[in-house]
């Protein structure tokens, strides 16, 4: 084992210990990297609740009900008003210069 | 570009010859916020990616004689878009992109210099299955969504909610694989922080 992976397995820190719980959402992680977070988790608290509650927060979007969804689209950014009069009199502006 | 404008663009451009290019005012209404969020994934401040958006369409006016009609009108924009983007970071010259949003300390530190917790993770009392049924906790949630700096809710959004895969959130956004995996670690933290203090 190199000497990188028995590092990792016994002197991860917190805020790397939240990194991998967030990667083991997005894709597989290798075999230190999970022995890493299980040996982290034994003696950190914090950092146990944390992986459940990231792998709940990811777990409960599964089962947002429709009404939320919408709610999201709603506050979804957009391009503001202000400025979408703007580009489409700009857009006219150009238009009638190239008639001339 | 987001894969609701390639949707739109394809049911848009059916059967009919170039029938949006002729009203480009059209364009901002169905495009307009789409091009608006790739931006403000990629430059962070809503003034910016706004004056972004107004280049790319200004700039796709002119260009419009090259628009290929079989092509989706939302892709095309879309690339405007990019080489837009690629503009503005070299005007800063910079050739790597994504460094300001990225580097900026949004909301706060979380952990001390030696990576531990600066605030201890409290319990979760309540089951996933009894938060899932409160309208109210869902109210909060999309509070906690809005709260994010926008790079982070898009990605959050994308890969959460929308359920997509890696490689089409990086496609969405225009960020490489180890961008998107900082920037999802950041915001599920942030989300699980906001939580914490709102709800829990």
């Amino acid at each position: 084992m190199a000497l990188r992976d028995v590092r990792l397995i016994v002197s991860l820190s917190c805020e790397e210990a939240s990194r991998l719980a967030s990667e083991s959402l997005d894709r597989e992680l290798t075999r230190s990297e999970r022995w890493g977070l299980r040996m982290h988790g034994f003696v950190c608290r914090s950092c146990r609740r944390m992986m459940r509650q990231l792998a709940m927060i990811c777990a409960l979007f599964a089962k947002m009900p429709e009404a939320s969804h919408q709610q999201l689209r709603e506050q979804l950014p957009r391009l503001s008003a202000d400025r979408k009069q703007r580009i489409k009199q700009l857009l006219r502006d150009a238009g009638q210069t190239e008639a001339l | 570009m987001a894969t609701r404008t390639s949707e739109e663009a394809m049911t848009v451009n059916s059967g009919q010859k170039r029938p949006q290019i002729d009203d480009p005012t059209r364009w901002v209404d169905r495009y307009g916020d789409a091009l608006l969020r790739f931006a403000l994934s990629r430059v962070g401040r809503q003034e910016v990616a706004e004056d972004l958006v107004q280049e790319t369409f200004l700039a796709a006016w002119r260009a419009r004689e090259s628009f290929d009609s079989r092509a989706s009108l939302g892709t095309w924009l879309g690339s405007i878009l990019r080489r837009k983007i690629a503009d503005h970071y070299r005007r800063l010259g910079r050739e790597r992109v994504l460094v300001d949003v990225d580097a900026a300390d949004d909301n706060g530190k979380l952990f001390t210099k030696r990576g531990k917790w600066l605030e201890p993770v409290a319990r979760w009392k309540e089951s996933p299955e009894q938060l899932a049924e409160n309208s109210e906790f869902w109210s909060v949630m999309a509070g906690c969504l809005g709260s994010l700096p926008a790079h982070l809710a898009e990605a959050f959004r994308l890969r959460e909610i929308r359920l997509a895969s890696m490689d089409e959130v990086c496609a969405a956004t225009g960020v490489t694989p180890k961008n998107l995996s900082v920037r999802l670690h950041r915001a599920r933290l942030l989300m699980r922080r906001c939580l914490d203090q709102k709800w829990f």
